[in-house]
């Protein structure tokens, strides 16, 4: 395997990686942001679950869940297409709890004052979350989600024990057929080629923010 | 007060890390048919330890399989290294086992993780390259894993299909080679161990599994009403023992032991125990290329 | 909604999902049976243990490596801050399995090269990762304490005649450490779940041999709901600790 093809390998790798962290972040946000707004609801049973959620899927780690949906799902009759599908239900089902952390505490972080004028307009719960809370709490939430997408991002690599061919998948088919281990170290640079400017962006945000509020 | 907890803790942690026994077995001193070997060479390194660490497969039930319900491992290859440990100790239980999947095999020779590694692997050109092999210790041949109820009946059938196979394996070449040569567009999805590609088949993931038959049979052992092997064996894959290169002496105790299993009749004694065939075959050929 | 939920309604919640896991994806009674004999969870337990083992080496071992970045970073002189500032970050940066492959790959030549027999153990490579990330992360903590204790601190030790190593063992470290101690305790939880990841490079802990199991039983769903309640238990046991801890070192804010 000349160069040129590792270096091949190691893009296609560095390619999956990317849809496959921004398709996983999207089920995050979307999933995250109801359990977030769910978790500080006024219907008990709802908030506890909500609570129980997040608590579940921080305290487990992230490999048993990319496997049990890639090979326990389908005997339930639940199999999803691809591995890359498989990876992005995981990785988002998992990912969601910890944005669901970022909106609870931006959504409680919103001036008390504001919640009770909405109510006293008479806007219904999620009126209210919707229209006041949501938008304000936005801003905030911005740079703890920005570490969560990194976090995501170095996740991805685990994905490569259910056959997803991103990064760190094609690094080891690259280094078994060379038996060399130069292409990890290209593997490493590509991952931080992505995490490195997302760290900086992400503290240039926090550093902004703090100078608005 | 905080120092001396980590004081304490780092204590403990060395305390720890000095004396954690592994899966093996604790040697005992007997007397092996090995002379003393010449200082720095492996086999030397042995001898000093006590005990031989062999790398073999840990999810493949004919040949290296770890038990959950006795935590040993067990199999073909590992009766190989007991016989070596035996050789060189007097004692076939002078041996810890570690697992060796496709993609660490090589690496861990040359790092020196294990001493030998007998984990179904293919003498080929392109691995000489990297590490010393034994003497052919068994024939197989790739062949395809398939549900039971499937139409797959061979490598032709596997048109435009998923196959599953491991890592750094020549298994997952020789599929790729024939796709290419034959047309036939498979789309190969690649695990770390075969039972994990197994069970992504369970799942629906691939439509076959692709290794060699040995390797299939013990799936087949293991649940004979879910798989069968089809396809006939499209290639030849005689194993070796792997050693690190260089290391003469190592090599040659190894050869002498498979030999006199093979002469002696051990040979076939585990085959009969490990292998699900009727047919006991006579021992394989010692040279790679003579294999057929 | 400014709402905070006492530890047995978050028991309830999870109790919750526990049960609608279940009955969600039709996990069947009889596949559970594996789990009513003592061989499994002695096999499991073994797992356990492995994995608690390489955690505890880990987590102890990281803590003096945190100490020593977070002062090379914050006080050391520029040829020991650059490199360290590089190498924390980029550990950082890095995904752990990256680093615990990569490590396993070279890991036995450095072993073998400072003569230390230790690291031909299944799990060296997993521990050395851990205890550098680990390190990595927590030396940012800790000196995220020591930036945030008041500058008073400082200008008092150091008028009382306290050289600066002096001030730092005495006076800013031990408050530094009490502060940190909630992320740190926070990223020791994160420590056990990544033990998982050596799964994949031969390290035969808890989560593998769930594995071994599911394939051997093709029970994946019930073995790997049992695994992941395990696993629970003992995070949501450390994260009840950060709580305590807290709560009682007051959680100053400035």
């Amino acid at each position: 395997m000349s160069t040129a093809d590792v270096w091949h390998y190691l893009l296609l790798g560095l390619w999956t990686t990317l849809r496959l962290s921004l398709a996983s972040m999207g089920v995050a946000l979307a999933l995250g942001t109801l359990i977030g707004v769910l978790r500080v609801s006024p219907v008990p049973p709802l908030r506890w679950f909500a609570a129980g959620y997040v608590e579940f899927f921080r305290d487990i780690p992230l490999l048993p869940v990319l496997v049990f949906v890639y090979s326990g799902l389908p005997k339930a009759g639940i199999r999803l297409p691809t591995s890359f599908d498989s990876a992005v239900a995981g990785l988002g089902v998992y990912t969601a709890a910890f944005v669901a952390e970022v909106v609870r505490a931006g959504l409680q972080s919103v001036h008390k004052g504001q919640i009770e004028a909405a109510l006293s307009l008479g806007m219904s719960f999620f009126q209210m979350i919707r229209l006041v809370v949501l938008p304000q709490a936005f801003r905030m939430m911005i740079p703890p989600l920005g570490t969560v997408f990194i976090a995501l991002v170095k996740n991805t690599s685990i994905a490569s024990a259910i056959a997803v061919e991103e990064l760190l998948y094609q690094a080891e088919f690259v280094i078994g057929r060379t038996f060399a281990d130069w292409p990890m170290l290209i593997a490493f640079l590509l991952y931080l080629v992505i995490t490195v400017p997302l760290s900086g962006l992400v503290n240039f945000l926090e550093r902004r923010l703090r100078i608005l509020f | 007060m905080f120092k001396r907890i980590v004081l304490l803790g780092l204590a403990l942690a060395i305390i720890l890390a000095a004396c954690k026994a592994p899966a093996g077995v604790t040697p005992t001193p007997k007397k092996g048919r090995v002379p003393l070997a010449p200082e720095g060479t492996l086999l030397r390194k042995i001898q000093d330890r006590g005990k031989l660490i062999c790398g073999t497969k840990y999810d493949i039930p004919t040949f290296g399989y770890l038990n959950p319900k006795t935590n040993q491992v067990e199999g073909f290859d590992v009766e190989i290294c007991r016989a070596v440990a035996e050789y060189i100790f007097g004692d076939p239980n002078a041996v810890e086992i570690k697992e060796a999947i496709s993609k660490n095999r090589i690496p861990f020779l040359k790092e020196g993780v294990v001493d030998i590694v007998a984990s179904t692997m293919t003498i080929n050109e392109e691995r000489l390259k990297e590490i010393d092999f034994s003497i052919v210790y068994y024939v197989a041949g790739q062949s395809l894993l398939v549900p039971k109820n499937s139409p797959i009946s061979g490598v032709d059938d596997l048109k435009g299909k998923r196959v599953g196979t491991v890592k750094g394996s020549t298994s997952e070449k020789n599929i790729r080679a024939i796709s290419e040569k034959k047309g036939l567009n498979i789309e190969v999805v690649l695990f770390d161990t075969y039972s994990e590609a197994v069970a992504a088949m369970d799942a629906g993931r691939v439509d076959a599994v692709t290794t060699d038959d040995i390797i299939l049979y013990g799936f087949v052992r293991q649940e004979p009403d879910k798989w069968k092997v089809v396809g006939g064996r499209f290639t030849v894959e005689p194993y070796g023992v792997g050693v690190k290169k260089g290391e003469k002496e190592l090599l040659e105790v190894v050869n002498t032991v498979i030999k006199e299993l093979k002469t002696s009749g051990r040979w076939k004694e585990i085959y009969k125990k490990w292998i699900p065939s009727d047919v006991v075959p006579e021992p394989p050929p010692d040279d790679w290329r003579e294999a057929k | 909604m400014q709402v905070q939920e006492r530890p047995w309604q978050i028991l309830v919640g999870v109790g919750i999902v526990l049960l609608l896991l279940p009955l969600a994806f039709h996990m069947k009674a009889a596949r559970f049976a594996p789990f009513l004999e003592l061989s499994t969870w002695r096999f499991l337990f073994l797992g356990l243990l492995l994995t608690l083992e390489a955690s505890v080496i880990a987590i102890l071992g990281s803590i003096p490596l945190a100490l020593f970045f977070a002062l090379a970073r914050h006080s050391g002189p520029f040829w020991l801050r650059y490199p360290v500032i590089v190498l924390v970050e980029g550990i950082r940066a890095l995904p752990l399995l990256g680093l615990m492959f990569y490590l396993f790959l070279r890991l036995s030549a450095l072993g073998r090269a400072l003569g230390l027999a230790a690291v031909t153990r299944p799990d060296a490579a997993v521990i050395v990762a851990l205890w550098l990330y680990t390190g990595a992360v927590n030396g940012e903590a800790l000196r995220a304490a020591i930036l945030s204790l008041p500058r008073g601190q400082w200008e008092a030790a150091r008028s009382l005649g306290l050289t600066y190593g002096q001030a730092m063992r005495l006076v800013i470290l031990p408050q530094a450490f009490r502060r940190a101690l909630p992320p740190l305790v926070a990223q020791f939880a994160t420590l056990v779940k990544d033990t998982s990841l050596g799964a994949i490079i031969g390290f035969i802990e808890l989560y593998r041999r769930g594995v071994i199991i599911f394939q051997g039983e093709r029970n994946p769903m019930e073995t790997l709901y049992v695994v992941s309640v395990i696993y629970f238990f003992i995070n949501y046991a450390l994260g009840r600790l950060v709580d305590i801890l807290e709560r009682r070192l007051g959680f100053r804010r400035g």
